[in-house]
């Protein structure tokens, strides 16, 4: 099988590759120098004779955040961030801040781009509450807030969460949705990602959160764009106080496009708080899907959000049961204001998976697929910070930041259930295959999916599909360049399949430089079968060391080197990278598919083990200490006859 | 409507009436004495009760309901003034939570600055040359070899690939030699941030102090060991203000505008005289802090 070890292969081949060639015979080096051409992994036939011309490909992943809230967000102002847009900047570029608690805070190594997303509802108005703007301090209920922030601490958390419950029952007071004040800010917003959008070096996209919540059905947004200030400043922030109407959000991208001329896309988050609603058979009216509105999701939403401290979206163990790495990081109490708790069978339109296999259905029935989606990942912080590593973890809102007793208190706490502390995730990041650190060249690799996400570590992961590649492709030189040249890159639809009797892919991931290394890599195939039924496998493609897959082909554990007394690990274990070409064993020409990567790295200290030790803290034993962070590809699909 | 009448009609004149009264009243109800026991009800704030409560209710308020705006308006003036004799506002948590966020958002409106001239923002980079510099640039190919991939060989097939790329003959490509990899072979005029991005900071402090046009190593990355050659590194070097000056100048607007909160806090600060007493408490080891 092409699976086994590559990496042994690998090795082996190498060998052959260090310059001399009899030495590969016998291993007795003679000529050294010289290259024998039989012995060199050959680059595919293409115009130029060098593999190693400037090419036109993205040649190297950037890493951002396109989901950070800061103080202009009302929820996060009520729960004491302070710190607005420019210090989010600044923080994401690699300088040292003062956080809203006083505490220093610096990223290992800066961002390549940040979005700030701040909810559009009451943009900023949050903070005139707060400062105590004689205008708003009219309304009783805004006057009160004011004075529950004023309080601080938990009071101010309940401020948050009341304003929560507000949005999503639509009881703010008037006075909050003055749209003046949400111009003013969004122009001055927009200023400051202006100044420190420095094209090749750090890119500042502008955007902005879109937070319907139906019932505390979570349906958000983010919006983001690939112009700048001039044209962007235009246009208002549509918000939830607009329409609750996902196709009433799409309506407005086009009215952006049509009358700015600006290019816009959206990316839904956290469909496991959307209580069935996100990949859900039916509209936001509870109509049935039709063909248009396929159509116009599919033309907005190129990206998913799947990974993000409020839990990971990929699948659900309920869904995948035979998949031994799902239920990563889940939240499955309820929904996003937990008025309404979770039943299972809505878990089957809340995940990436699902939503991915449903949308194989949909373009069935209706002709477009409304779930064409590929994969991101981002913070969701609000607390001014993009911090998604493990050891350097700030926390889902200014509450959350470290202190001794965070993993025990409430993140939130609606209707009498809370969600504690420890349960945040310290997730993720966008990777996008850029051909450059633009605006427009990170919104161009959006649009065409060319992303994954990561719950984040920085590892670089490469995945092309087609229908020629060979084993040998994986010890390419240069493997993206035969990549590009025989397949498509993730995100993308496989060519016409011609003669051939099954698609392959060539993936490679590469450990991020500062972190762990990597436990497998694997491919996971989505179909719809003959019956309609919708199935999924997941295959363990590539793997470090000598395991061997046991009986019922499931690939032994990597082991464990996590150090709990210390919180430290060692990468005396796993591969630094892991590369293979892997053809589908059981294709079928006539069943629409897709294919994704995910890469799943050897287990290291969860935050919570880094807060156990640094605060000399005991947690209990529902709380995990040790994760294996991943990364998700956007899938390659199949279509029968296309 | 006779004008007599639109003026009986007229608002401001009920409430400059109604403020005659009531003035009339107070001053029958309050014994003369120091200033500070005198409570005025302007024609401002007048305007004002009645605004606020047509806002509510959206028709103006009736002369009996204003008279009880005004009166509740005296009780809430007498209670304050009395809380804050008795200094029931020095230890409230909340009242004071509230007043320092209204001085805080004083102080920033005074502390707006004026745009820089160009003589300050090149004073500014003068003092500050490394935020600005122009990163040295380093054109190089490195040849990979992954330690796990050769187990006891390692050692072995390290000193034969030196050999081999310290002896090339002519037209042999080094690109061809070492460990396939993911990582790129030929960087053309790399940043020193672009190669700490992608091998990790180990290795870009060894490719700073590389010798041109020699091969050294190997030098570790978080991948394994490199064999590298730099064929051209262009120095780094302090930026003109004409290549930086979006940079400088949002810069040094962030610096100034923390410095003058500062200033005008530290001119409040020099009106005071702050005695801080010995702690009477055993204080914690301040690793306990982080």
């Amino acid at each position: 099988m092409g699976l086994g070890s590559a990496l042994r292969r690998g090795g082996f081949t190498v060998g052959l590759l260090l310059g001399a060639a009899s030495w590969a015979q016998d291993g007795t080096p003679t000529s050294e120098g010289h290259l024998d051409a039989r012995t060199v992994a050959q680059p595919a036939a293409k115009k130029d004779y060098s593999p190693y011309v400037r090419r036109a490909q993205p040649t190297r992943p950037y890493f951002g955040d396109t989901h950070l809230h800061t103080a202009l967000s009302l929820d996060a102002r009520a729960f004491g961030n302070v710190l607005e847009p420019e210090a989010a900047f600044r923080f994401a570029r690699g300088e040292e801040v003062t956080t809203s608690t006083g505490q220093q805070a610096r990223l290992s190594r800066p961002l390549d781009f940040l979005v700030v997303a701040d909810h559009s509802e009451a943009l900023g108005t949050m903070v005139e509450i707060a400062k105590g703007n004689p205008a708003f301090m009219k309304d009783p209920v805004a006057k009160r807030w004011n004075e529950m922030m004023a309080k601080g601490g938990e009071s101010g958390t309940a401020a948050a969460q009341e304003i929560i419950v507000a949005l999503s029952t639509n009881k703010l007071p008037e006075v909050v949705k003055d749209p003046t004040i949400a111009r003013t800010i969004w122009q001055s917003t927009n200023a400051v990602a202006e100044r420190y959008n420095e094209p090749g070096r750090f890119t500042a996209l502008l955007g902005y959160e879109w937070t319907s919540n139906k019932g505390g059905q979570n349906l958000h947004r983010v919006v983001l764009f690939r112009d700048g200030k001039a044209k962007v400043d235009q246009l208002l922030p549509f918000s939830s106080l607009d329409s609750e109407n996902p196709a009433d959000l799409w309506n407005a991208l086009a009215g952006y496009e049509q009358k700015l001329g600006v290019k816009v896309l959206a990316i839904a988050h956290n469909g496991n708080l959307s209580n069935g609603r996100m990949f859900g058979p039916v509209d936001f009216n509870g109509a049935a899907l039709t063909r248009s509105y396929a159509e116009t999701r599919r033309r907005w939403e190129p990206l998913y959000e799947v990974t993000q401290i409020k839990g990971d979206g990929e699948t659900h163990k309920f869904l995948s049961p035979n998949d031994e790495f799902a239920g990563y990081e889940i939240w499955d109490k309820g929904n996003l204001n937990l008025s309404e708790k979770k039943r299972p069978e809505m878990l089957q339109y809340e995940y990436a998976r699902e939503g991915l296999k449903l949308g194989l259905k949909l373009e069935q029935q209706l002709g477009v697929n409304p779930f064409k989606f590929g994969m991101i990942g981002s913070t969701d912080s609000h607390t001014s910070l993009a911090t998604a590593d493990e050891d350097n973890f700030f926390g889902k809102h200014s509450g959350k930041e470290p202190s001794p007793h965070r993993w025990e208190r409430p993140v939130a706490t609606f209707n009498g259930v809370s969600i504690l502390g420890w349960e945040q995730a310290a997730s993720g990041y966008a990777a996008v295959w850029a051909t450059d650190n633009t605006r427009e060249a990170i919104f161009d690799a959006m649009s065409r999916r060319e992303t994954y996400a990561t719950t984040g570590p920085r590892m670089i992961v490469r995945f092309f599909g087609g229908w020629s590649f060979e084993p040998q492709d994986a010890r390419s030189r240069v493997p993206a360049s035969v990549g590009y040249e025989k397949g498509v890159p993730m995100g993308g639809d496989l060519a016409a399949r011609g003669q051939a009797k099954a698609p392959s892919f060539l993936v490679a991931a590469l450990k991020d430089p500062q972190g762990a290394n990597l436990d497998r890599v694997q491919i996971v195939k989505g179909w719809m079968d003959k019956a309609g039924g919708l199935q999924e496998q997941v295959y363990d493609v590539v793997w470090s060391g000598k395991r061997k897959p046991g009986a019922k082909g499931k690939l032994p554990a990597v082991g464990n080197t996590v150090d709990l007394k210390t919180a430290t690990w060692t990468n005396s274990i796993g591969a630094a990278e892991l590369i293979t070409v892997w053809k589908d064993p059981k294709f079928d020409p006539t069943q629409r598919a897709f294919y994704y990567a995910r890469v799943i790295e050897i287990p290291t200290p969860r935050w919570t083990a880094y807060d156990a030790v640094r605060f000399g803290v005991k947690m209990g034993p529902e709380v995990p200490m040790v994760t294996q962070e991943r990364a998700y590809t956007s899938p390659i699909w199949y279509t029968p006859g296309s | 409507m006779s004008r007599a009448r639109r003026l009986l009609r007229e608002p401001l004149l009920h409430f400059l009436l109604l403020g005659a009264a009531l003035f009339g009243v107070h001053r029958l109800a309050t014994a003369p004495s120091a200033e500070g026991s005198r409570i005025v009800v302007s024609v401002g704030k007048l305007r004002s009760l009645a605004e606020t409560f047509r806002m509510t209710w959206q028709r103006p308020p009736t002369e009996a309901e204003l008279r009880g705006l005004v009166m509740d308006h005296v009780r809430e003036e007498v209670l304050v003034r009395e809380a804050v004799r008795l200094g029931l506002d020095r230890d409230d948590p909340v009242v004071r939570r509230r007043l320092r966020t209204r001085m805080d958002v004083l102080l920033d409106d005074t502390a707006a600055v004026s745009p820089p001239t160009d003589a300050q923002l090149q004073a500014y980079l003068d003092v500050h040359p490394g935020a600005f510099r122009q990163e040295s640039r380093t054109t190089f190919v490195q040849v990979f070899l992954s330690p796990e991939r050769h187990g006891e060989r390692l050692e072995t097939d390290l000193r034969r690939l030196q050999a081999s790329l310290q002896h090339l003959v002519p037209g042999a490509d080094p690109l061809r030699m070492g460990d396939s990899s993911m990582l790129e072979g030929r960087f053309d005029a790399a940043s020193e941030r672009e190669v700490e991005r992608i091998f990790g900071d180990a290795f870009a402090r060894e490719l700073a102090t590389a010798p041109v046009n020699d091969w050294t190593g190997p030098v570790r990355s978080g991948y394994g060991l490199h064999f590298v050659r730099v064929t051209e590194r262009v120095p780094g070097r302090p930026a003109r203000l004409e290549e930086v000056r979006e940079a400088v100048q949002r810069e040094w607007l962030s610096q100034e505008t923390a410095r003058a909160r500062e200033a005008a806090y530290q001119a409040l600060l020099r009106r005071m005289k702050v005695t801080v007493e010995p702690p009477p408490v055993e204080t914690a080891d301040p690793r306990a802090g982080r």
